[in-house]
């Protein structure tokens, strides 16, 4: 009496890069440090969540009512505000959009202030608008590719920390284009596949993000 | 005579070095007293920065009743071992605030001090850090939780941090609905 083969749940886990060092470490099951994460504000738990994938950090809503709502985490994480052009397409690529375009307005001070993102997917257009500054938060769930047509600064760190942000919102993005400036060119990678921008995403490092090119 | 004069010089230089001295000592919760330089603690602590500010720092030890003598000490132990290491310029850029400031990875140090903590000493530092307003000591330990969170199903972080479902099934099926992104592979 064989079940037939199923699926192993949960196989995202192992999948996800993590870094291997300290993350590799058995757990510990000791009832000595019961409830110490429980004890913890609201505030330092959204803050542990920051650092860990997006992916990873979303389904600890699964956890407890408590852990329901406190990712996205309200701090640090991109904010993106969004106006439609035309019939309701905002929440089409919010939630349907697998590839986005964001091209710069001429002469930013940074890396994301106003952009228009182009879903290819459902032909919408939105007005994006980064506001780290503001609590609210918005996903962009289903994006896998992202192409940013603006001005990076590799070593800028409002350039790295605005993309580093953004990604946070794009959980299971895989490809993203950068097209870079010619004096900046030089120093990064004009593309880059999942092995390095989406670690950092996962790592919620600007320094991961900057160092190689940071010289 | 000789003796009681030279013990009287020392006490007087004693007294002027703590007047303008660069240390500042700390009073934990069991009565234990511990210094850390001035200049290290309030650039790392809101907290003590506006104590030291504001005068209220008590030359026989500031009382911090929240804080054990454990975690106090490896706050102590924190703002040494930094003030020690090279100043990155990015860790005391006051220009960006708490919500806009990127993360920096814990350096290599910052990561060896909090790996040799046991976890219940890792949660009082915690508490220590955000009591005192260190925002990078906060940072540092909160990364070594979330790497401890990391790679586990809600099932095993329930499991290792001993956190009650309080969902019901339906509840529950819900969230993996409303996430299923994240939860793709079910």
């Amino acid at each position: 009496m064989r079940k037939p083969e199923s699926q192993p749940r949960h196989e995202i886990y192992p999948k996800i890069a993590t870094r291997p060092t300290a993350a590799s470490q058995p757990p510990s099951t000791s009832p000595a440090m019961a409830k110490r994460l429980s004890n913890l504000p609201d505030k330092i738990l959204q803050r542990i969540l920051l650092f860990m994938p997006s992916r990873e950090a979303a389904t600890t809503a699964a956890l407890s009512r408590r852990w329901r709502g406190l990712w996205p985490t309200p701090a640090r994480t991109v904010i993106l505000e969004t106006r439609s052009y035309g019939r309701d397409c905002t929440r089409d690529a919010e939630r349907g959009a697998r590839r986005a375009r964001i091209r710069e307005e001429p002469h930013p001070k940074q890396l994301v202030r106003k952009k228009t993102l182009t879903s290819r997917h459902s032909q919408s257009t939105l007005d994006m608008v980064f506001r780290p500054e503001e609590p609210s938060t918005l996903l962009f769930q289903t994006l896998e590719q992202l192409e940013l047509d603006v001005e990076y600064n590799p070593t800028g760190e409002a350039s790295v920390s605005a993309l580093a942000m953004l990604l946070h919102c794009c959980p299971v993005v895989r490809d993203i284009w950068l097209k870079l400036s010619k004096d900046l060119a030089s120093r990064i990678d004009t593309r880059s596949s999942i092995d390095q921008v989406a670690r950092a995403d996962f790592d919620k490092s600007c320094a991961t993000l900057g160092q190689d090119a940071c010289m | 005579m000789e003796v009681d004069k030279g013990k009287g010089e020392a006490e007087e230089t004693r007294k002027v070095a703590e007047a303008d001295r660069d240390t500042v000592t700390l009073k934990s919760s069991d009565g234990k007293l511990f210094e850390v330089s001035k200049e290290a603690a309030a650039r790392l602590s809101t907290v003590l920065a506006g104590m030291i500010a504001g005068g209220s720092i008590d030359d026989n030890g500031t009382d911090l009743k929240q804080i054990g003598s454990e975690a106090l000490e490896n706050v102590v132990d924190y703002c040494n071992k930094h003030a020690n290491s090279i100043p990155s310029a990015a860790l005391i850029s006051s220009s960006i605030s708490f919500n806009t400031a990127p993360f920096k990875e814990p350096e290599e140090w910052e990561r060896k001090f909090v790996d040799r903590l046991s976890h219940d000493a890792l949660f009082d530092l915690v508490e220590a850090a955000n009591f005192l307003g260190m925002e990078r000591l906060l940072d540092v330990t909160c990364h070594k939780i979330s790497e401890m969170m990391k790679g586990k199903s809600p099932d095993q972080i329930r499991e290792v941090f001993n956190i009650k479902n309080d969902y019901t099934k339906e509840e529950l099926e819900e969230i993996r609905q409303e996430l299923a992104w994240a939860f793709y592979d079910d």
